[in-house]
């Protein structure tokens, strides 16, 4: 009989490659036909083959057509009409089932066959897998639990209407399973058999079988033998900011992420596991945007470096231009196990970000709305005018010295009653923020599609009230042909963001000006160059406030991915992405920032037209083989991944401009240079990856690739790199569900690999000529690059990780804890040298060896659940170190540097305290001597070391629902040591109109004095070179651990009945708050950007609206 | 099984087409780039690489940049020469106070970043197979460029590393070689530019032009007898002198309206002025569209990007009827200031018309100054007064009365002091050479009013703390801290 079967289904198969061609409908004129004639007549029409099970046509009625181009399913629904089967399409196969039994009118015993006769050794089963809402679920898996024999299909995947069909014994378990979901296990009974099965899976609210993106594919948590950390739109769009990073600041252990500055628009760090390098700053994980390489450091501002606006924007970030309302999910990979396949760029992490894409749900229009304001984050008090007039006076005391002429602030010039606090002044208090956005979702079987906008608008709150907005657009459609072996999915989106800001931050300098020193405004707003002209810093530094600055910035993402099956088990797919970052920036400097008695303002207007673009283009095929092999699921994956980036920038600066209204075009200027630049990337690469999932519990993945950069000479660009990772689900093991039934989950994984770096710029290989600007004599001039050394090549970076993921009652608690160990060898780095060579560094491949290790430790637990009310909280901590395993051979890479210390502290002067004798600051030299030095200390008198990177970081959510209502509490933490206020300060506090923090009326005042702060003296030099010491020296530095109140969001979502009342599909109001509270001892400085002159992190205050149709 | 094999032969198909993905690797250089191995392809090329060379001198912080960073300005400060009007800028501020430390002197890693482009450009062009037609030319201006680079660097720096290779393997290494071994190369250096260069004035293609500011042989000569002069040789220093103001049909002292023109006959070398910048540095600093009177006592430099202005005691120091005074100085009252205040700056430089003026980097009247000071050195007493004569009587001022070697010495200190003020870096380097200025420094310095004491060990500029880090041969100019 199986031989039979087996025949039937080999020609069944040849028949269907000769049928390839064929139309999907039939012609056919007969009388009293057997069944059997109708089915050849669609196998030869149509392809189509009929399945049924042995003896189902016994009781078969002859049927008599004459249809002429009907349809096949129309044809099959009138010839079935009155047979006792019933039948459904796969692909392309027809099978037949027999109809439920109620339904037969005659007597049983002549119509119902042989049990014998109905029971071959396997059956088809035909059945629909759907979600909760009776949605079809498209490639959800359907294998037999344990089947009785081996030699048949035990697996199939469901259609893109849900349909399955798979050969069957009745008895067997049918586990269904999908990414997402809740697995079902379905015994197969003979009812089922004959009437299809319907499965309504669940969507799992369980963490593990939460989607994550790995290179190049998904997975679950639960069988990812990596380590993934993956944050979706539901914990993003709680947080009312406009770059992502801000919302997952803190939650993804391993990740350090600081905001640069307060300013909408301003620069983001990242560091995944420590500082793995020797280079100065931290290098950025690499980012994947809808499979394309998207810009992840400072972007080529012009705002950046021009008239001291550098600390405006630091550099901006390229993820302030996605909005982080069109992204679905972010997965941040770490271990060797899942960046390998990034080999040359994984070495410091890898963020995948995709965006929203169509999903298979019924048609709903979605509106989201909030608005609210920002206001001035943490900053330290000052000094008012009183406070400051008795300081100031105090040090001229402490100098001998009377007020002079020259002390305007204190000599009666400036009223000792005027206070002005210039924070108010010139930073203001609040703007307001907005942000909306719609979308809608619809389609239909085979083709699913979302379109979407957005609008952002956040004011700056500084006294010029420019503002940052930014519009999107965005698009994706999926489509799948009728059998579901080809499907594309084409997705974009377009942002347009426009800044107006005046590109000056003013917590600068301008802020500690004398509290009455006059105000350089007049009551219009204009300049007050005549009543403020004794203020040294008033007026031309209040001018700033006119430049004039308009960035436009768009961002263009496309991605389309084609997919074909050709058989079932084998994938080709080709992802194309493409990304387009483009920035224009006119820069003007009118007559209005210069003193109206300035004979050369006019000459000396500029305006500047700055233009880049970042375009990027990652072509990347794919094929993968899946097939059940023994007791297990093994996948082969094979492709490569094709970069090209140009980067280029050109700019037109003129200068003499005849009116400040033709500022707008700098080409109208008297003088007008312009400049281009271009600077093209590419990379290549090709991977393997070997995975194998044994018995859902065992789990071994392989991965390799190879790849090339025009970052290496010839010889040099190609590296190869991979990694092995292996996971084990122990709770799956018996003894451990027979004895430890309170453990739901056990997993025990273990990751090796070499990782790739390529973090230098581009052709430090070449020595290279370029065109310097000007010209001497009417000739252009040529000049030299950097040191080129033609022999760099790929830096190594071993990475080891073990993990440990439980799960305990009922998955009420969830811990994962990961320790990894990253040994960095063969590094790309700038090497110090003197520069009599001309240079200060030279980039090589340095032989010293760094180990970056730590633990990550995360906590998820439902604290109470009932009816109404539940309690779940969530931790995450994350302790990383760094260690000078081997000194570089050739030249010491910086004095800070120390074989066994971590590669991210500094040598200092140990500080004594200010000497309560003298009430100076008081150092202790390498002798163990403490004097009040002013110099005669050198680099060995540096004997403390201090490391700056965090000690731990993490963050703390706490999550409360009653009934409808449901609030978020999140903290984010964070423990290092920093340079602190008195440390960064230019000189200690007494010199004429410079004012200080609150902390100076604690200074020295008397002999014998035991204080923090040292005297107050206007004495300018003596006070400096005092401070040079003391910036050296561990008085610099103090403990700038804080826990922030990064998030507070309160939603309350409407109940189906409500909503059915108002006939919406969906309802949430909700009031959000970001960075709300910081708790330091930081003494006032904001603990996370640091720096005094850097506007920090914004306090924002929104409500919401969250309606869907 | 039967696709897992056509999976691995697409793979090794792949690896295969390595080969060819090295061709994709191949991408161009970035705009405006070119290999090393293409510049020293012709004598346009290798043309603009020398241009490259001296556009470096005025685009870098050593003799251009109008910010107050450069090196005629921050001397001047440092010693009896500038006062220092910016309170932004805490370069000028240390300079001004004779408190530099080793952070504040960039100068030494561009000098030798400087070196670094000579002898890139020397290696290229003594090893390219193209045969260049005026090859004597692009190594003559870069012999030339790299005495101007060793001058100014032993003259800051004492004795420093001589790093003649741009190898960094070897300059890494370098130990200080003692500065008459400098002195020693930068008069071979200047001997070479000397019988390589034309003698009349060239341009960047070879031809003959009367722009005078890519150097020629003269100019080498006049550098010649200045380096000689400094390295004690009196002999040499004058016979190079000699040849140079024996050359009347091409130089001679110009009216005191016109030195510092494009025209005057008196320049032997000038820097040109970027292509960007319309008027000579000087004139940016000094002048730039500053009123008259100026409004604001204690933000001038603010508002007007006036960095400095002489030292009043400068001013002093000119005898009465001296027409440098009312030529080259211009007195600017501050007004509504009590008690009034008068700033004096250089006008040596007068015209904001690009084109006009060229900074002169080498001119006769020096020439006649520095064959005064070696004439007198020899004793020729006639001859020494002669020659400053010259320069005197050109200011308006009758002959000198000094008649004795050390009168002399002293009356030609004096007259370089008042005619040569804010060219180059004379006035420090004159102080230090003739020994003079601990005991002159010693006195002035607490005039300046910022506290500062003259020691001995400031005479020499600290070396960067990395770079004695870095290289373990190089030892640290002492008094600094490290």
């Amino acid at each position: 009989m199986t031989a039979k079967l087996t025949i039937v289904l080999l020609t069944a198969a040849l028949l269907q490659v000769q049928a390839r061609g064929l139309s999907q409908t039939i012609t056919l004129t007969g009388k009293n036909m057997d069944m059997r004639e109708v089915f050849t007549a669609i196998k030869q029409q149509t392809g189509y083959v009929v399945f049924f099970k042995k003896g189902l046509l016994t009781d078969a009625r002859p049927v008599t057509v004459a249809v002429h181009d009907m349809p096949l399913t129309k044809f099959l629904e009138l010839t079935m009409k009155d047979q006792p089967f019933t039948y459904l399409i796969l692909d392309k196969t027809i099978s037949l089932s027999r109809k439920a039994v109620p339904d037969v009118v005659a007597p049983a015993e002549t119509r119902t066959p042989n049990r014998d006769d109905n029971l071959p050794l396997f059956v088809p089963i035909s059945g629909r897998i759907l979600d909760a809402d009776g949605k079809p679920l498209a490639g959800a898996s359907i294998f037999i639990k344990k089947p009785r024999s081996s030699s048949r299909m035990t697996s199939t995947t469901s259609a893109s209407d849900g349909s399955f069909i798979l050969q069957v014994n009745e008895g067997d378990v049918l586990v269904i399973s999908y990414v997402g979901y809740t697995s079902q296990e379905v015994r197969v009974s003979s009812h089922l058999l004959q009437n299809g099965l319907s499965v309504h899976l669940q969507q799992s609210d369980s963490n593990l079988d939460q989607v994550q993106i790995t290179a190049h594919g998904t997975t679950t948590k639960r069988l990812n033998p990596g380590d993934i950390t993956t944050i979706t739109a539901k914990d993003i769009e709680k947080n009312p900011v406009n770059n992502v990073l801000e919302a997952i600041q803190g939650k993804v252990p391993g990740l350090f992420i600081e905001q640069g500055t307060g300013q909408p628009g301003g620069k983001f760090t990242l560091r995944l596991r420590s500082s793995i390098n020797f280079s100065k700053g931290a290098i950025a994980p690499l980012i994947i945007v809808d499979g394309v390489r998207y810009p992840n450091g400072t972007l080529p501002l012009y705002a950046n470096n021009q008239w001291g606006t550098g600390d405006f924007l630091q550099g901006g970030s390229g993820l302030n231009y996605i909005n982080p309302n069109d992204i679905a999910s972010i997965d941040v990979l770490k271990d060797a196990d899942a960046t390998a396949i990034y080999g040359s760029s994984g070495a410091y992490g890898v963020i995948i970000i995709t965006t929203k894409k169509a999903k298979p749900v019924s048609p709903s229009l979605n509106a989201n709305v909030y608005t609210g304001v920002s206001v001035k984050g943490q900053m330290p008090k000052l000094l008012n005018t009183a406070q400051y007039i008795m300081l100031r006076n105090e040090a001229l005391k402490n100098d001998g010295l009377t007020a002079s002429a020259s002390d305007i602030d204190v000599n009666g010039t400036w009223p000792a009653d005027r206070y002005h606090d210039w924070r108010k002044v010139y930073m203001g208090s609040s703007a307001q923020t907005t942000n909306a956005s719609l979308s809608y979702n619809g389609g239909a079987r085979n083709t699913t599609y979302t379109i979407g906008g957005s609008l952002q608008d956040n004011g700056n709150i500084q006294r010029h009230k420019g503002s940052y907005r930014n519009g999107s657009l965005r698009f994706s459609l999926n489509t799948a042909t009728v059998d579901d072996k080809f499907n594309f999915n084409l997705s974009g989106s377009w942002l347009s963001s426009k800044s107006d800001m005046v590109p000056f931050d003013f917590s600068g300098p301008l802020v500690l000006d004398a509290p009455n020193a006059p105000l350089a405004f007049l009551p219009n707003g204009n300049i007050d160059w005549v009543g403020a002209a004794d203020d040294p810093n008033g007026p031309s530094s209040a001018a700033n406030i006119n430049r004039t600055y308009l960035n436009t910035t768009n961002n263009l993402l496309a991605n389309g991915t084609l997919e074909y099956k050709p058989a079932k088990a084998v994938t080709l797919r080709t992802i194309f992405g493409f990304n387009e970052l483009t920035g224009k920036e006119l820069v003007g400097r009118p007559t209005t920032t210069m003193a109206p008695t300035n004979t050369s303002a006019a000459q000396n207007t500029q305006s500047i037209f700055h233009h880049y673009d970042i375009r990027t283009f990652t072509v990347s095929p794919y094929a993968g083989y899946e097939r059940t092999l023994w007791k297990g699921d093994l996948s082969v994956k094979a492709g490569g991944e094709i970069t090209d980036q140009l980067q280029y920038w050109d700019e037109v600066a003129g200068t003499g401009f005849p009116s400040d209204a033709l500022l707008s075009n700098p080409a109208a200027g008297t003088t007008v240079s312009s400049s281009y630049g271009q600077t093209p990337f590419r990379s290549l690469g090709f991977y393997g990856i070997v995975k194998y999932v044994w018995d859902q519990k065992y789990i071994i993945d392989l991965n390799g690739r190879r790849d090339g950069s025009t970052r290496f000479g010839r010889n040099h660009r190609f590296g190869n790199f991979g990694s092995i990772g292996a996971a084990w689900i122990f709770s799956e093991e018996k003894f451990i569900k027979d004895h430890l039934s309170f453990l739901n989950y056990g997993k025990l994984r273990a990751s090796t690999g070499v990782v790739g770096g390529d973090a230098i710029s581009d052709y430090a290989y070449l020595s290279t000529y370029s065109a310097i600007s000007g010209t001497y004599d009417g000739k252009l001039g040529l000049t030299p690059g950097s040191l080129a050394n033609p022999n760099l090549e790929w830096e190594r970076n071993r990475n080891k990780e073990v993990g440990l993921e439980l799960s305990f009652l009922k998955e009420r608690i969830y811990v994962e804890g990961n320790y990894y160990s990253n040994s960095t060898s063969n590094q790309l780095v700038a090497r110090p040298i003197s520069t009599v060579t001309g240079f200060s560094g030279y980039v090589m491949n340095s032989d010293a060896v760094i180990r970056n290790s730590g633990w990550e430790m995360s906590l998820s637990t439902t604290n109470i659940k009932t009816k109404d009310f539940s309690w779940t909280t969530r931790l995450n901590i994350s302790i990383p170190t760094s260690k000078l395993l081997k000194a570089p051979s050739i030249a010491n890479q910086n004095v800070n540097y120390i074989v066994g210390k971590p590669l991210t502290g500094i040598l200092l002067y140990k500080y004594s305290g200010v000497n309560p004798a003298t009430g100076v600051y008081s150092f202790t030299n390498a002798k163990g001597v403490t004097d009040d030095y002013m110099s005669g200390l050198d680099q060995t008198d540096k004997t403390e070391f201090i490391d700056l990177a965090p000690k731990y970081f993490g963050g703390f959510t706490s999550s409360f629902t009653y009934k409808q209502l449901s609030l978020d509490v999140f903290f984010s933490f964070t423990s290092r040591k920093a340079n602190n206020f008195l440390g960064q300060a230019f000189i200690p506090f007494g010199y004429m109109d410079m004012n200080s923090t609150t902390d100076w009326l604690r200074r020295w005042q008397k002999v014998g004095d035991k204080t923090d702060m040292p005297r107050v003296s206007s004495n300018f030099f003596d006070g400096w070179l005092r401070q040079q010491i003391f910036a050296s020296s561990t008085g610099a530095y103090s403990n700038a651990t804080y826990a922030r109140l990064q998030n507070v969001s309160l939603r309350y979502h409407f109940d189906q009945h409500m909503l059915r009342k108002m006939h919406l599909g969906d309802l949430t109001i909700y009031f959000q708050g970001q960075n709300l509270l910081t708790i330091s001892k930081f003494g006032g400085l904001d603990p996370e950007n640091l720096s005094p002159t850097v506007i920090p992190p914004m306090r924002v205050f929104t409500g919401g609206i969250n309606l869907s149709l | 099984m039967r696709k897992i094999i056509k999976l691995f032969n697409i793979f090794i198909a792949l690896s295969v087409m390595t080969t060819g993905c090295n061709k994709y690797l191949d991408t161009p250089l970035p705009a405006g780039t070119i290999s090393g191995e293409n510049t020293y392809v012709s004598d346009n090329s290798v043309s603009a690489v020398v241009t490259g060379n001296l556009l470096y001198l005025v685009n870098s912080s050593l003799f251009g940049d109008g910010t107050g960073a450069n090196l005629p300005i921050i001397t001047g400060q440092y010693v009896d020469e500038l006062l220092n009007l910016s309170t932004g800028s805490t370069n000028n501020i240390l300079f001004y106070a004779d408190a530099i430390q080793p952070g504040n002197t960039a100068h030494w890693s561009e000098l030798y970043n400087g070196l670094f482009k000579v002898n890139s450009t020397l290696e290229g062009i003594r090893g390219t197979s193209t045969i260049l037609y005026y090859k004597n030319q692009w190594l003559g201006e870069s012999y030339f460029i790299r005495g101007v680079l060793y001058f100014t660097l032993t003259n800051l720096y004492g004795d420093v590393p001589l790093a003649l290779t741009s190898d960094y393997s070897i300059n890494n290494r370098l130990g200080r070689s003692p500065q008459s071994a400098v002195y020693q190369q930068i008069i071979s250096d200047f001997q070479q530019a000397q019988s390589l260069l034309n003698s009349g004035y060239t341009d960047a293609y070879g031809a003959a032009t009367s722009h005078r500011v890519r150097p020629n042989r003269y100019a080498a000569m006049g550098m010649l007898a200045k380096a000689y002069l400094y390295a004690g040789k009196w002999d040499s220093a004058e016979a190079m002198a000699d040849s140079v103001i024996n050359n009347s049909a091409t130089y001679g002292l110009a009216s005191i309206d016109q030195v510092f023109k494009t025209s005057s006959k008196e320049t032997i070398w000038s820097m040109a002025l970027p292509s960007n910048e319309e008027h000579a540095r000087q004139y940016q600093v000094y002048n730039g569209g500053m009123p008259n009177p100026i409004v604001a006592p204690n933000s001038p430099g603010n508002t007007y990007s006036v960095y400095t202005a002489l030292d009043t005691a400068f001013v002093n120091a000119f005898e009465s009827g001296d027409n440098r005074l009312s030529n080259w100085v211009r007195t600017v009252p501050v007004s509504g200031s009590s008690p009034a205040i008068t700033y004096y700056f250089p006008n040596k430089y007068t015209s904001p018309a690009p084109g006009d003026e060229n900074e002169i980097a080498m001119r006769l009247a020096e020439v006649f100054l520095i064959r005064a000071e070696a004439r007198a050195h020899l004793n020729d007493i006639a001859g020494a007064q002669a020659d400053l004569d010259m320069v005197r009587s050109r200011a308006g001022l009758p002959n000198t009365t000094a008649s004795d070697m050390p009168g002399l010495l002293d009356a030609i200190l004096r007259e370089r002091r008042v005619e040569l003020f804010t060219e180059g870096c004379n006035r420090f380097f004159d102080l230090k050479r003739t020994g003079t200025i601990d005991s002159v420094m010693t006195a002035f310095a607490p005039t300046k009013g910022v506290s500062a004491a003259w020691s001995h060990y400031m005479q020499l500029f600290p070396i960067p703390t990395n770079d004695l880090i870095q290289d373990p041969n190089l030892t640290p100019n002492p008094g600094y801290q490290q």
